[in-house]
């Protein structure tokens, strides 16, 4: 993104969003333009630096496009066109257009608008809970109440405002499978849903919001979705959730919560929804009413990323990066586009080729896929499997969602795997480390140059970062105690709790077979994939075939499958004679073959070996020169400390420490 | 009756930028407003000779607002626009809050000129990678959208007033 922005200069970088069921493969929906306003770069900085803290820290300002603007764009995409005859649809279509105003209120842009007496009693001087029905999680409430008035303000979602964003949620996807024509609705069901599970999600992962559930035995929410056998549930046809029925549901989670509570604590219910508000008022109960949002508000204005904070003046940011994550999710896809440059930057949360994966259970994660080559203005969207330049499909963690002002140690990381090994027993002897001397361990000189090493170990959770230095976790003791007794399995699984390692590994797992993958095609960033190679190779996950591609190694066979297996390698090498072959080709293709690293290989030979289940011959040689580079990283004790070195595969001193064994023949043992 | 009791008080402490909206007091009782004089002794007046305003929102920028402001002209049209046009010292129906919007069309059209007003550093900061960095802002631009959104909130209150100090 700072490259996008870096290339762009002065020019306009558009803010730009598309549905992929209602606007054209080609079409995307302008919501104004972008203007970032990083500080000058101090002399010998990075110039990308200052422009990712702007990223980061919010200094950008968005000139919001005029609502006008907006819906005529939106009709035309939508081939809306005619005012009588797609009445209805144009209806919806204009309605589902306020979500923009939604997201500008969810990220914290601009604010609700609170009923004038709510707010003056705002912020809270006693410790309140704040119940939130489901307007108040899609319009932005939940999250005002969240960054503004939380801890003093203890927050309770009800289920039932889950559910009935779920249904919207199961509503839209049964339009888009169906491929329902009433494209203005599939818009309002797509951004309602999408964006309403993006602000639970977020409240959920980031935020300490307590989750409210009905009442225990009565047991209301069944009957809300699925017909019981009781006769009083048939007679009011709950088979479908019931607006009204819902708002009571919701209403009765307050009242619930308010009999449990001491009676000096006060229970509020936010919403938008007058009937709701009304309601709430009869029975005797404070409602936080606000105003639903509307593109009128925002059309035309320009917001700002930094701000000043409604109650104590301070000012506070909102990354770019949570505008951008918060307009993928509610319309699809986002594109962040320089027409003087051509240069795009899409991030996408839903996509006939986008997979699910189980790693998405334990972070919102979403796709990116970018194209900084062009220099002129291109024609179209590029799909990924016909763009020609730079496109990588790359999942981002949720950097995105870290809570305004606040910096989140997550992404690919790109540093030096044996300096990395120097820092972790450092951490390991001392527990915590200052900044300075963090510096020296690494044998570095400045402080951004620490980033990558130290955002690696804080997202595995192996540290903890403090005002002046960090501070090991037992994580760290683990990751070390395994690689001192080169317990691979363990090394690996602890590696893997980063989750950009994770993700490569899952990415390298099942990327099909055939030649080398696309640019981005292991799940990160190219910057990050030789330390991510060294790192996996150490750990026994992959290896690297120069000029071939990346191999999962993670098959571990029992001896007698192994014996049967290097077997069976060997007589296609050597074609079926019992002639010697290269080290190297056996080694790499039973990685290539068979999932079975290098170490793991050597290993399992010894003990077949010594099983009798194989005979092992080797022979001395010249190296030969063609296959300078084929080498793996492993995982070794020097002086007892472990560190991570390079060493060949063809060379011979591999399979055999301390002598030349470049050739192998392999016999059927006698067991 | 403590809310009423605040009618009373107005800070005498000289910020920067202290922005107040008022409501048409209420009190659920009658008061009696008792003067002191110099030697002691007071005048008893009755609450009906007085016009109570009671505090709805105060609000106090901790960055000075008007360093966005980029010619020295400028700044003193804006704080004309803003400052004298909602001093305490005038009449509560010359500050009614839809006074705001010649405030809020005054910085519009400031912000639309991009070389009147710029971004700058402020004196919060945040920490970035163990180094301290200061948050930039666009004081006017994020005084404009926090003045949008309070006129959005409390223009339908009949009788609200605006201060600002």
């Amino acid at each position: 993104m700072a490259a996008l922005f870096r290339a762009a200069g002065k020019e306009q970088v558009r803010l730009q969003v598309q549905e992929d069921r209602c606007f054209p493969e080609t079409g995307f929906l302008d919501l104004g333009s972008l203007a970032l306003q990083p500080s000058d770069a101090e002399p010998g900085q990075d110039p990308n630096r200052a422009i990712a803290i702007a990223i980061d820290q919010g200094f950008y300002e968005w000139h919001v496009a005029a609502e006008a603007a907006v819906v005529e764009a939106t009709h035309r995409l939508m081939g809306l066109n005619d005012p009588n005859k797609d009445e209805d649809q144009r209806s919806k279509a204009r309605r589902a257009l306020d979500c923009v105003s939604n997201v500008a209120c969810r990220v914290g842009l601009v604010h609700p608008v609170l009923d004038a007496g709510s707010l003056s009693a705002l912020p809270l001087s006693k410790p309140a809970t704040i119940v939130v029905d489901t307007s108040a999680i899609v319009q932005g409430g939940l999250d005002f109440v969240v960054r503004f008035l939380h801890p003093m303000a203890r927050i309770k979602v009800p289920a039932i405002a889950h559910m009935e964003l779920l249904n919207a949620a199961d509503n839209y996807f049964s339009l888009r499978r169906k491929k329902n024509n009433a494209l203005g609705r599939v818009l309002h069901e797509h951004v309602l849903s999408q964006g309403g599970q993006r602000a639970l999600l977020r409240s959920e992962l980031e935020t300490s919001t307590e989750i409210e559930r009905g009442r225990l035995g009565a047991d209301p929410l069944r009957g809300v979705v699925e017909l019981g056998p009781d006769s009083e549930d048939k007679r009011l046809h709950l088979s479908v959730v019931q607006r009204s029925f819902v708002d009571r549901l919701i209403f009765e989670t307050a009242r619930q919560h308010a009999t449990q509570s001491n009676q000096d604590h006060r229970v509020f219910l936010m919403t938008s929804d007058q009937g709701l508000s009304r309601m709430t008022i009869a029975e005797g109960m404070q409602p936080l009413f606000f105003e639903r949002g509307h593109l009128s508000g925002i059309g035309g204005t320009v917001l700002t990323g930094t701000a000043f904070h409604p109650f104590t003046g301070h000012i506070y940011s909102i990354p770019l990066t949570s505008l951008i994550w918060e307009l993928a999710v509610t319309f699809g896809l986002c594109r962040l586009r320089c027409e003087a440059t051509g240069h795009y930057l899409d991030v996408c949360a839903i996509g006939a080729d986008l997979p699910w994966k189980p790693y998405h259970t334990r972070h919102d994660l979403l796709w990116m896929r970018y194209d900084l080559s062009a220099t002129t203005q291109p024609s179209a969207k590029i799909p990924p499997s016909t763009a020609n330049s730079e496109t990588v499909t790359a999942k981002i963690e949720s950097a995105a969602s870290k809570p305004a002002g606040r910096r989140s140690p997550v992404g690919a990381y790109r540093f030096s795997p044996p300096r990395m090994l120097h820092l972790i027993h450092a951490l390991a002897e001392k527990e915590r480390l200052t900044t300075t001397e963090v510096l020296r361990v690494l044998e570095l000189e400045k402080h951004s140059q620490l980033d990558d090493y130290r955002y690696f170990l804080v997202s595995g959770g192996f540290i903890k970062t403090q005002e002046k230095g960090i501070v090991k976790t037992e994580s760290l003791d683990s990751l070390w105690a395994a690689m001192r007794n080169r317990d691979l399995t363990s090394v690996g699984t602890a590696l893997q709790r980063v989750p950009s390692f994770q993700s490569f590994i899952a990415n390298v797992a099942t990327v099909p077979p055939g030649p080398k993958p696309p640019a981005g095609g292991y799940g990160i960033a190219e910057r990050a994939i030789s330390t991510y190679v060294a790192l996996a190779e150490a750990a026994g996950l992959v290896l690297s075939i120069p000029n071939e591609r990346i191999y999962s190694t993670s098959a571990r066979p029992s001896l007698e499958e192994f014996a049967s297996l290097a077997l069976e390698t060997y007589s296609t090498l050597s074609m079926g004679t019992d002639d010697y072959i290269l080290t190297g080709l056996w080694l790499e293709a039973l990685s290539r073959d068979h999932g079975i690293h290098p170490v793991i290989a050597r290993e399992r030979l010894e003990e077949a070996r010594l099983a009798e289940y194989i005979e092992r011959f080797a022979e001395g040689s010249t190296p030969e020169t063609r296959f300078v580079g084929h080498s793996v990283s492993v995982l070794q004790l020097v002086q007892g400390r472990p560190t991570i070195q390079k060493v060949s595969l063809f060379e011979g001193d591999f399979l055999l420490p301390g002598k030349s064994s470049v050739s192998l023949k392999l016999v059927k043992g006698t067991a | 009756m403590l809310d009423s009791a605040r009618l009373f008080l107005m800070a005498t402490d000289t910020k920067r930028f202290r922005l107040t909206i008022w409501k048409p007091a209420d009190p659920e009782r009658p008061l009696l407003i008792f003067a002191k004089n110099g030697d002691g002794t007071g005048t008893a007046h009755d609450q009906g000779d007085f016009d109570f305003h009671e505090e709805m929102y105060s609000w106090e920028p901790r960055e000075d607002v008007w360093l966005s402001v980029s010619d020295a002209e400028d700044q003193r049209n804006l704080r004309s626009l803003l400052v004298d046009r909602f001093s305490p010292e005038r009449p509560v129906g010359e500050r009614g809050i839809d006074r705001l919007v010649d405030a809020m069309n005054g910085l519009r059209a400031l912000l639309t000129d991009p070389k009147k007003t710029a971004w700058a550093d402020s004196e919060e900061t945040t920490e970035v990678g163990g180094e301290s960095l200061n948050l930039r802002c666009n004081c006017i631009a994020a005084l404009q959208n926090h003045l949008c959104w309070l006129y959005e909130v409390f223009k339908s209150i009949p009788g609200v007033s605006v201060t600002i100090r």
